[in-house]
């Protein structure tokens, strides 16, 4: 019981990793970026999940509200931040990612204090029965919205117009744009879809629980870059893999290594680990 | 000088050595590092487990910086493996790791760290001389290597490391020379500010600490010496000196790695050298 | 004859499980001039790489002057006498022009680390860079940033510094590609006549009538196999490589 337990409790942990890490991981696919940032639209999207209902009570608005919200806050980030530095050499773009992101979480402090928000009222309750396993509501809406969101990009990407056109430019940027498909509106995309996603994690959390504060980005921000080497940089499918596996081996770890090291240095003992005996990650690259 | 004076002035010598530090590894021989803090830890934590234990300061801070050397080897080793954006992820996983690691570590002290660390010996004056001192010689060391063949092999690889195997250059060695130069200095001045605060808690080699001293290496301008000094003096000085910045420090370090990479990212030294030509070109011009 | 300088033996690259080289043997007399001619996307540059390691071939073996190096890294091989110049330019963007070609003139001051450290002062070497640089005749451009220069400087450059490094065995990768006509000429001249200085030279280049003029051999690469190997007009007049040859051209052309 005790480990079908873990991994469950991993399983809800590992979908809200692969909700931030596509995100991540379709933005590193298309313009070679460490995003660290990311993370900081993950917080943004809970601050306001929890800022708008507290004000118009309804939860569902405030998920309308903030998720697209998110995703053009993810556009404009692309535009003045990382367009006019695209041609230097990858680090300039990740220490200023890391510069922004630190800027965010800096700006939550200051606007919604140091001590984190709650809802005023729980705004979901109750859980849900799985034959011996019960489950609280949100958390089975954690799985259920992972799992029916990166199904939802996926038919996307494959079916539609845009979505093939999406894919093309990933593989192959050049190739894409000879073909006559607008590559910068398709990096707007990106930056829209991912963010939105990470906005999804981030009302999830809030609710999960029921707490958000300023640096509640911090651990998600790092560990995401872990999962997605280890998922092959740009490697949609092996970062859904990694987030899961990683969300399970840490409830595990937890438990049977928690006294050599704590929950957060398991992720990344992992990813030296495999960088070691496979620098190219575990799926290899885009 | 009074006792605040002296305390500043030695924390500013303290950075300066980790600021220059880091930029042999990342502004000279091109290796990006997110996890600078923990050779830091390192050092502090083996120079305070050492003096506790009886032994003397000096000694003390030699095995502190082998300590942290030995660490930056075995990094040094596996960012050969990985291409420089892994390297970037490594580093910073190695960071996480030490902390990580220590904050379980009942015989470190755990979350409360190590505390009653023994003095120096030297007085507090002595002990400012003394960082002050290793830190004009490290600025020294610097200026020497980036003159050197050892600085020209350098720049090669921090500018396209397979060409520079083309041209004959041991790619790897230099790396690994690189790794255990930056890390052992960063072990000394782990050791040494272990004896300057004397308490260290695992949060003092965190991940911000990395970032901060980034802040400093990036800001001065990656690979220029004089520049990372005075970034390192101005970043440590700015949020002492103007009490209402150091609530806000972190948004200033945040704030100037963003705007620095944007407009700038060559830092101060890039702005100087812009400065310099169009100044001479001012002149050039007939009157 | 004494034992050739460079002997490779069954060389093979694949790539993605395609063939990019395809058991490919052949060897150089010290002092010659070979050009390695065939089709875009014969192996050529591939094989080449193979010689100077930065290709892993996955069966094969490559011997300079009689000493096996096929196990040995790149910047070893470099050591042992082999200078390459690259087809897509890779100047040090961060040096000054003069400094790209006196740190590959300073192979000594790199050896190690160590020796490194205790070296100071580039002014011999920087005098011997300026040499090259106006052999190869772009001296004008010493102290300029790579950043700033035509293609046709920095293709010379790469020469100048692949000479630097005093090779038994200069490797070549299109190095007259981007020049005009008159600078092709001039520069082909001096590839003669380094050549007849004493290195021992293999060339990869497209431009055939210069090759025809200045190299005393041909080695023809198509598909990653060696199909012609012998006196230039010889070759030249070989119907397999006329078909091969002149599809490509004619693909190309179309």
């Amino acid at each position: 019981m005790l480990y079908l337990d873990l991994t469950l409790q991993g399983l809800i942990q590992g979908s809200m990793y692969a909700l931030i890490a596509v995100g991540l991981t379709l933005v590193y696919g298309l313009l070679r970026i460490l995003h660290v940032a990311h993370a900081g639209l993950f917080t943004l999207g809970a601050y306001i999940a929890v800022t708008v209902t507290n004000a118009a009570g309804s939860l569902l608005l405030a998920a309308l509200v903030a998720v697209p919200l998110v995703g053009l806050a993810g556009m404009a980030i692309y535009r003045l931040l990382y367009e006019p530095i695209l041609h230097r050499p990858p680090f300039v773009a990740l220490i200023a990612s890391i510069g922004l992101f630190i800027c965010m979480e800096e700006g939550f402090r200051l606007v919604f204090g140091p001590y984190g928000n709650s809802f005023d009222l729980s705004p979901v309750e109750g859980s849900v029965q799985l034959g011996a396993l019960s489950l609280q509501t949100v958390e089975a809406a954690t799985i259920v919205a992972a799992f029916g969101l990166l199904g939802a990009l996926a038919v996307f990407a494959g079916r539609t117009r845009i979505g093939v056109a999406w894919r093309a430019t990933v593989t192959d940027p050049e190739m894409a744009q000879s073909f006559g498909i607008d590559t910068v509106k398709v990096r707007y995309l990106n930056f829209f879809i991912g963010s939105a996603l990470a906005a999804v994690a981030g009302v999830l959390v809030a609710l999960l629980n029921n707490f958000v504060e300023p640096t509640m980005g911090s651990v998600p921000s790092y560990k995401m870059l872990a999962i997605i080497v280890l998922g092959g940089l740009g490697n949609v499918k092996g970062t859904l893999v990694a987030s899961l596996a990683l969300g399970v081996m840490e409830s595990f770890g937890t438990i049977y290594a928690g006294h050599i090291m704590d929950r957060d240095a398991i992720a990344f003992l992992f990813l030296v680990a495999v960088l070691m005996v496979r620098p190219q990650g575990l799926f290899g690259k885009a | 000088m009074g006792a605040y004076e002296l305390s500043l002035l030695t924390l500013i010598g303290i950075n300066v050595l980790l600021a220059l530090s880091l930029n042999l590894i990342t502004g000279f021989c091109g290796q990006i590092s997110l996890g600078h803090a923990a050779f830091y830890g390192v050092g502090a934590y083996t120079a305070a487990m050492l003096t506790k234990a009886g032994i003397g300061f000096a000694p003390a801070l030699v095995a502190g910086a082998a300590g942290a050397a030995l660490l930056g080897l075995i990094v040094g080793i596996a960012s050969l493996r990985v291409r420089a954006d892994f390297l970037a992820i490594t580093t910073m996983g190695v960071g996480f790791l030490f902390l990580g690691v220590v904050r379980q570590q009942e015989w470190l002290g755990g979350e409360l760290g190590i505390s009653q660390i023994s003095e120096s010996g030297l007085g507090e004056t002595g002990f400012l001389l003394l960082v002050l001192g290793l830190a004009a010689g490290v600025f020294a060391i610097s200026l020497y290597i980036k003159r050197s063949w050892m600085g020209f092999a350098f720049d090669s690889i921090a500018d396209d490391e397979d060409t520079a195997r083309t041209v004959g250059i041991d790619v790897a060695r230099y790396k690994l020379v690189a790794f255990a130069l930056g890390t052992a200095i960063a072990g000394v001045a782990g050791g040494l500010y272990a004896h300057y605060a004397r308490i260290i808690v695992p949060d003092a080699f965190g991940f911000t600490v990395s970032i901060s001293i980034l802040a400093m290496v990036v800001v001065g301008g990656i690979g220029s010496t004089v520049g990372v000094l005075i970034a390192a003096v101005l970043l440590t000085l700015m949020p002492e000196l103007f009490r209402f910045i150091n609530d806000y420090k972190l948004l200033l370090y945040g704030g100037l790695l963003l705007l620095t990479m944007r407009f700038s990212p060559a830092g101060l030294a890039g702005l100087a050298r812009l400065g310099w030509t169009a100044g001479r070109k001012a002149e050039r011009r007939p009157a | 004859m004494s034992a050739p300088l460079l002997d490779v033996r069954d060389i093979e690259v694949r790539f993605d499980g395609l063939k990019a080289v395809d058991g490919a043997s052949f060897s150089q007399a010290r002092g010659t001039l070979t050009g390695l001619i065939g089709p875009n996307g014969a192996g050529k540059t591939t094989l080449l790489r193979t010689v100077t390691g930065t290709v892993r071939p996955v069966a094969g073996a490559v011997s300079l002057d009689g000493r096996d190096i096929s196990a040995l890294p790149v910047h070893r091989r470099a050591r042992l006498g082999l200078g390459m110049s690259n087809q897509i330019v890779r100047p040090f963007r961060s040096m000054t022009v003069l400094d790209n070609v006196a740190l590959a003139a300073g192979l000594d001051r790199t050896r190690n680390p160590l020796a490194a450290l205790l070296a100071v002062g580039r002014t011999e070497q920087q005098a011997r860079a300026r040499d090259l640089l106006d052999l190869v005749g772009i001296a004008d451009a010493a102290d300029a940033e790579p950043e700033n220069l035509p293609l046709g400087y920095l293709k010379r450059l790469e020469v100048a510094r692949a000479l630097a490094l005093a090779p038994k065995l200069l490797l070549l990768d299109e190095p007259l590609a981007g020049l005009n006509h008159v600078e092709a000429g001039r520069l082909a001249d001096t590839i003669a006549t380094i050549n007849q200085t004493g290195t021992t030279i293999l060339l990869i280049e497209h431009n055939l009538s210069e090759v025809m003029r200045i190299c005393g051999r041909l080695l023809v690469l198509d598909q990653g196999r060696l199909i012609a190997d012998g006196a230039p007009r010889e070759v030249m007049a070989d119907p397999a490589v006329r078909a091969a040859y002149m599809g490509a051209e004619a693909d190309a052309a179309a």
